[in-house]
C-alpha cells in the first residue's frame, strides 16, 4: 500500500498535540487511500493540501508548538530585508523577473503541449491491451505500411483466443439531408456496435445495441446540436443519406455518443451500421461478378483493432493473426508477387509514431516533441542563467551590506539564508505570475497550435506539481552561488570596499553566458534552417502549372450512371461559355490531392513484375492544362484512344519498369488487373503532393467518363470569388441535389503544409522567446559592467586612450563569447537540422549561410544591446569618477 | 445567557453528530456535511470545531479500534452527542423557528417574486 509524502507526517507529528495525532492522522491516512485508489500523485497533493490546513488551528497544537520567537523573528527578518533589496532594486528585479515570468510560462506551454501530444488515446480502459492491426506490404520495389486492413481480417480472428474484444470501421463519404438542409463535411464511418467495446466514447442517450439494426445510425452529441440545434429529445428523428454508393435512403437517430475527444486518433461524427452498407454493396454492381467470398478479403481499408487479456503476449497474438491471414490470402498474393504481414500498434503509440497511409489524423513524431521538450529546459535554463548572472553581478556591490551584516552578528547560514530567500521569492513569484500570464495568453497560444489543450492544465496535477518541485529546486541552485560566494568574503575586505570593483565571479558568469549564447546561437540557426526549408517548399517549381486554378468537385460514386454524364457534358459546355474562363479540364484526381487509386502491375510470362503505379483517368485537355510537359511520345486523342488501354506514364514508372530513356519505354505493354496496356507517351515528372514527397510512378488513360471527380478550371483574373460565384449557381442548376464544393487549387496545395507550418509556427515562437530571455540578460549584465568599470575607463581616458580603443576594448569580450559560442553550437546544429531535413524527399542543402547568417544575428544584436551602456562608458568623465576617492 | 450560543458551523457539525449516531468521526463528518449541504469543508476545520465543542461540552468521544487496517492501526475517535449538545441545537433551533413565525408574510412574498 502506498503512503503519502513522509515530510508532512513528521510535520503532523511535530506540531499537534500528541493525544490529537492518532485520530487526525488515522483520518487523513484513510481519506488517502479512498483518493489513492484514483491517481497516486493527486491523493499525495490533497493530503499535502490538507495536513497544511492544520496550521491554522492553535487550539489542536502541542502547548509548546508555538515557534520560538526568536526563530521567528530570524524568519520575519529575513523576509523583510529580502522584499527590501528587490525593491531597492527594481531594475534588475524587474529583468530578472521578466526573464522568469517569460522562461516558466513558455516551458510550461511546451510541456503541456508535449503532454497533450502523448496522452493521445490513453483515456480508454485498458489501453495498454488494445491494438490496431497495422498492415505491411512488401514487394519487389518497395515497402508500404496501412493504417487499414481487409474486411474479412475482424472475423477471422475471431478464433484467437486472446482477443476480448475486436472492431473495425469503414470510412464512408456521404451527405445528410436534415429537412431543408444538406450537410457534407461530416466525418462519417460504418461500424458495428463494438466499436464501442472497444473504445470507451459514452453513450449519451439512445440504445447503441441499434448500430446492429439497418437505418439507424448513431451520431456525436455535436453533430446533434448542428443538425437539430439541440441533443435533446431526437432519438428517432429521421434524416436522408444521399448518396451513399449512388443510393439514398431515409435512416433514423438510435443513438447518441459524447464527442470524441481531442486526443483520439479517431474521428467519427456519423456512424451508419456496417452489416447495411455491406448489403448495400453486395445488392449494389459495384463488384462485378467477384463472390462475395473473394471480395471480403481483398476489400480494403478498414482500420481494425484489438483488445487483448491480461497477461498475454502480444506477439504470439501477431503470430496467430499473422499465420491466419497468410492462410486465406495466400492465392491472391501469388497472383500479384507481394508479401504481407500485420503488426500489433499500440493505440497509444499511433498519434507519436510517424504516420503510416490511411492515417485518420495527421501524427505527430514523438522526435519532434523531444525536440520540444528539449527547447522548453533550454528556455528554463536560460531564464535561471540570467538570474545567476544578475545576482552574482549584484553580489560584489553588495559586499558592504555582508559586512555590516557580519559586523553586528549575523553567521554565515543566516547570510546564505538571505540571498535564497530572495531567490525563493523571485522564482515562485515569477511562477505564479506565469500561471497567470498563460491563463490569458492561453486562447491565443491554442489559435497556432490548433489544440485545446489549456483547459485541463489547472487540473493537470502532475504537471503543475513538478513544474512546482522544479522552479524550487531551480531557485535554489540559482541563489546557491551568490549565496556561498557572498558569505565566504572576508570582513575586512568588504568593509574597506575593496570587493566593489573586483572581478570575482567573472569566470562563472562568462561560462554562463557562453551556455546562453550557444543555446541562441543553436536556436537561431535552427529556425533558420526550418524557415528556408518552408519557403523553399513553398515556392518550389512543382512541373505544373496550378496558378489561376478553380477545382469543383463533382460526384464519383455517381458517374457511372447515363443521366449524370450527360448532365455533366451540358454543365462543362456551359462552363466554357462562360466569360471568365480560359480553360478546362476533368479528371478523376488532381495535383494536391492524394491519388488512393494505386494498383500493381502483374507478371507476364514469368518476368519480374509487381510495381504499384497510381492510376487517374483524365480528358485530352489535361496535360496542356496543367503544363505537364510531354517528352516521349504523344498525348491522347480521342479518336485514337477511346478503348482505355493506351497510357501515358510518368518518367518515374518508366525508370521503375527498367527502361533506360523514356523513348524506349513507348509502344511497351503494362498489365493492370488482367488488362494489357500500352505506353503511347511519357511526360516529366511532377509533383502530385508537395515537394516533400518523393515522386511516385503514375500513369494516366483517357476516360471522360470515369473522370468526373474533378473540374479543374482556369479563370482569367486571379481573383476567382467572383468566377466562383457563377460557376456556383450554374452548378446549382445542374445538379441541385449536391452540395456545391469549390476551392482554390493554391489553397488546396497549401493544406499539404499544414503540419509543417504549425511545427514552423510553434518554433519560431519558442525561438524568440529564448532569444528575447537571452537579451533580457544581456541588458542586465551590461549595465552591472557599466557601473564596475567606470573607474577603469577614466583611468585609460586620462592616460590617452582614443574612444574607438574604448569601443573596441568594451565589446572584445562579448565577441570572444560569441565566437566560443559559436564553435559549441554550430555542430549541434548541424547534426539536428540535418537529421531534420532528411524528413523531405527534396530539401535544402546546409551551407555557410545557415551558420553566419544566425552569427551575425546574435552578434547584432548583442552589439545593439549594449550600445547604449558602452557608449555611456566612453563619455564618461574622469573628473566626476576619479575625484570620489 | 451568552456564551452557549452556537456558531453556524458548530450547529451544522452537531447535527452531523447527531445524524451519523455512533459513526460519527472526522472524516466522516466532512463527507456527510458534503453530501447532504453541498458545502465542502476541509477536514483541518472539522477536527477544530470537533474539539472545540467537546471542550464546551456538547460531545462525547470514544475510541473505536475495530477498522484500524486502512488507518495504518490508527483508532477512530467517534463522537456523540451530548445531553448538553441537544440542548444546545434545540435551543438554536427553537430561536430560528421562533424568527421565523413571525416574519409578516408580505415581506416572504416580495422576496419570492
Amino acid at each position: 500500500m502506498k503512503s503519502p509524502p513522509r515530510w508532512i507526517v513528521r510535520w503532523l507529528e511535530k506540531r499537534l498535540d500528541h493525544r490529537l495525532f492518532d485520530e487526525i492522522y488515522g483520518d487523513l491516512l484513510e481519506d488517502f487511500h479512498r483518493n489513492s485508489t484514483k491517481s497516486h500523485l493527486k491523493a499525495n497533493w490533497l493530503f499535502v493540501l490538507s495536513a497544511s490546513g492544520y496550521v491554522r488551528y492553535q487550539g489542536l497544537h502541542k502547548i509548546s508548538s508555538t515557534p520560538n520567537s526568536n526563530a521567528m523573528s530570524l524568519w520575519q527578518n529575513t523576509f523583510v530585508s529580502s522584499i527590501r533589496n528587490l525593491k531597492r532594486n527594481k531594475l534588475h528585479t524587474g529583468i530578472s523577473l521578466l526573464g522568469l515570468i517569460i522562461g516558466f510560462a513558455a516551458a510550461t506551454a511546451i510541456f503541456q503541449y508535449t503532454l497533450f501530444e502523448r496522452s493521445y488515446d490513453s483515456f480508454h480502459r485498458n489501453a495498454d491491451r488494445k491494438y490496431r492491426l497495422t498492415h505491411t506490404f512488401e514487394n519487389a520495389t518497395s515497402i508500404t505500411e496501412n493504417a487499414t486492413t481487409y474486411l474479412a481480417v475482424k472475423e477471422a480472428i475471431a478464433e484467437v483466443p486472446e482477443i476480448r474484444t475486436s472492431t473495425h470501421f469503414l470510412n464512408i463519404d456521404a451527405s445528410i439531408r436534415v429537412d431543408d438542409n444538406i450537410f457534407t463535411n461530416q466525418d462519417m464511418i460504418a461500424t458495428n456496435s463494438d466499436f464501442f467495446d472497444v473504445f470507451d466514447f459514452n453513450i449519451l442517450s439512445g440504445q447503441i445495441d441499434d448500430l446492429n439494426k439497418p437505418n439507424f445510425v448513431a451520431i456525436s452529441e455535436t453533430t446533434a446540436t448542428t443538425f437539430f440545434g439541440s441533443s435533446q429529445d431526437i432519438i428517432g428523428k429521421q434524416v436522408e443519406i444521399q448518396n451513399l454508393f449512388g443510393l439514398s435512403l431515409n435512416v433514423s437517430i438510435g443513438a447518441i455518443y459524447q464527442d470524441i475527444p481531442e486526443n483520439s486518433h479517431l474521428r467519427a461524427d456519423f456512424i451508419f451500421p456496417l452489416s447495411q452498407l455491406l448489403t448495400i454493396a453486395r445488392n449494389g454492381n459495384f463488384f462485378g461478378n467477384i463472390q462475395y467470398s473473394d471480395l471480403v478479403w481483398r476489400w480494403f481499408g478498414y482500420p481494425t483493432y484489438i483488445e487483448i487479456g491480461e497477461g498475454d503476449s502480444k506477439d504470439l497474438v501477431e503470430q496467430k493473426i499473422n499465420s491466419i491471414i497468410s492462410r486465406f490470402r495466400e492465392p491472391y498474393n501469388a497472383a500479384l508477387n507481394q508479401k504481407h504481414s500485420v503488426w500489433l500498434q499500440p493505440i497509444k503509440a499511433i498519434h507519436i509514431t510517424p504516420g503510416v497511409q490511411s492515417e485518420l489524423k495527421p501524427n505527430n513524431d514523438v522526435a519532434i516533441l523531444q525536440l520540444f521538450a528539449a527547447i522548453g529546459f533550454f528556455i528554463l535554463l536560460l531564464a535561471w542563467t540570467n538570474h545567476i548572472n544578475i545576482s552574482t553581478a549584484r553580489a560584489m556591490t553588495r559586499a558592504k551590506e555582508v559586512g555590516v551584516r557580519k559586523v553586528l552578528g549575523s553567521d554565515k547560514r543566516q547570510l546564505q539564508l538571505q540571498f535564497l530567500m530572495e531567490s525563493l521569492l523571485l522564482n515562485t513569484g515569477g511562477f505564479a505570475l506565469a500561471i497567470g500570464l498563460l491563463f490569458i495568453l492561453g486562447p491565443y497560444i491554442e489559435g497556432v497550435v490548433a489544440i485545446p489543450f489549456f483547459g485541463n492544465l489547472y487540473q493537470n496535477y502532475g504537471l503543475m506539481t513538478s513544474l512546482f518541485a522544479m522552479v524550487v529546486v531551480g531557485s535554489i541552485l540559482s541563489g546557491l552561488y551568490p549565496a556561498i560566494s557572498l558569505s565566504n568574503f572576508s570582513l575586512q575586505d568588504t568593509l574597506r570596499g575593496k570587493l566593489k570593483h573586483s572581478r570575482r565571479g567573472t569566470t562563472l558568469r562568462r561560462i554562463l553566458v557562453i551556455v546562453q549564447f550557444s543555446c541562441t546561437i543553436f536556436l537561431v540557426s535552427a529556425l533558420f534552417t526550418v524557415q528556408h526549408q518552408m519557403s523553399f517548399m513553398l515556392s518550389a517549381d512543382l512541373g505544373a502549372n496550378i496558378d489561376r486554378t478553380l477545382l469543383i468537385t463533382g460526384h464519383s460514386s455517381a458517374a457511372s450512371s447515363s443521366t449524370y454524364r450527360s448532365r455533366m457534358s451540358a454543365f462543362q459546355n456551359e462552363l466554357k461559355l462562360l466569360p471568365g474562363i480560359e480553360e478546362l479540364s476533368i479528371s478523376s484526381i488532381v495535383p494536391g490531392i492524394r491519388n488512393g487509386f494505386r494498383v500493381s502491375t502483374e507478371a507476364r510470362n514469368g518476368e519480374e513484375a509487381g510495381l504499384f503505379v497510381h492510376r487517374s483517368s483524365i480528358d485530352e485537355e489535361y496535360f496542356d492544362f496543367y503544363d505537364i510537359e510531354l517528352i516521349a511520345g504523344r498525348s491522347f486523342h480521342s479518336g485514337q484512344d477511346i478503348d482505355g488501354t493506351t497510357l501515358i506514364v510518368n518518367k518515374k514508372t518508366t525508370e521503375e519498369l527498367g527502361f533506360e530513356s523514356p523513348e524506349l519505354a513507348l509502344q511497351q505493354p503494362v498489365i493492370f488487373a488482367g488488362i494489357e496496356h500500352k505506353i503511347i507517351g511519357v511526360v516529366e515528372d511532377f509533383y502530385q503532393l508537395g515537394v516533400q514527397q518523393a515522386v511516385e510512378p503514375i500513369s494516366f488513360t483517357l476516360d471522360t467518363a470515369y473522370a468526373g471527380n474533378y473540374i479543374s478550371l482556369r479563370t482569367s483574373a486571379s481573383n476567382t470569388s467572383a468566377i466562383e460565384q457563377q460557376v456556383q449557381s450554374l452548378f446549382e442548376h445542374f445538379f441541385p441535389d449536391s452540395p456545391f464544393t469549390g476551392r482554390v487549387m493554391e489553397n488546396v496545395f497549401m493544406d499539404q503544409y499544414n503540419g509543417e507550418e504549425q511545427f514552423r509556427d510553434l518554433f519560431s515562437m519558442f525561438s524568440i522567446v529564448a532569444l528575447a530571455i537571452a537579451i533580457l540578460g544581456l541588458v542586465g549584465l551590461s549595465s552591472y559592467i557599466v557601473s564596475q568599470r567606470m573607474k577603469e575607463v577614466s583611468v585609460r581616458k586620462v592616460l590617452g586612450a582614443h574612444d574607438l580603443q574604448l569601443f573596441v576594448l568594451l565589446n572584445r569580450e562579448y565577441l570572444v563569447l560569441s565566437a566560443i559560442s559559436f564553435v559549441i553550437a554550430i555542430p549541434a546544429a548541424t547534426i539536428l537540422s540535418s537529421q531534420w531535413l532528411d524528413n523531405y524527399a527534396n530539401h535544402i542543402t546546409l551551407g555557410p549561410l545557415h551558420f553566419v547568417v544566425p552569427l551575425i544575428i546574435v552578434i547584432t544584436s548583442v552589439f545593439l544591446t549594449t550600445l547604449g551602456y558602452t557608449i555611456k562608458l566612453i563619455r564618461v568623465n574622469p573628473a566626476t569618477v576619479l575625484k570620489q576617492e | 445567557m451568552k456564551g452557549t450560543n452556537l456558531g453556524e458551523l458548530e450547529e451544522l457539525i452537531l447535527l452531523s453528530v447527531a445524524n451519523l449516531a455512533e459513526q460519527a468521526y472526522g472524516l466522516a463528518i466532512r463527507d456527510f456535511i458534503k453530501e447532504r449541504c453541498a458545502r465542502s469543508v476541509s477536514i483541518s476545520t472539522v477536527h477544530a470545531t470537533i474539539h472545540r465543542l467537546e471542550d464546551k461540552g456538547y460531545l462525547t468521544s470514544r475510541y473505536d479500534n475495530s477498522s484500524a487496517a486502512e488507518r495504518g492501526g490508527r483508532p477512530k475517535l467517534i463522537f456523540n452527542i451530548s445531553s448538553a449538545g441537544r440542548e444546545a441545537i434545540r435551543v438554536a433551533r427553537d430561536q430560528r423557528n421562533n424568527l421565523w413565525n413571525t416574519i409578516p408574510s408580505l415581506s416572504f412574498n416580495i422576496a419570492l417574486t
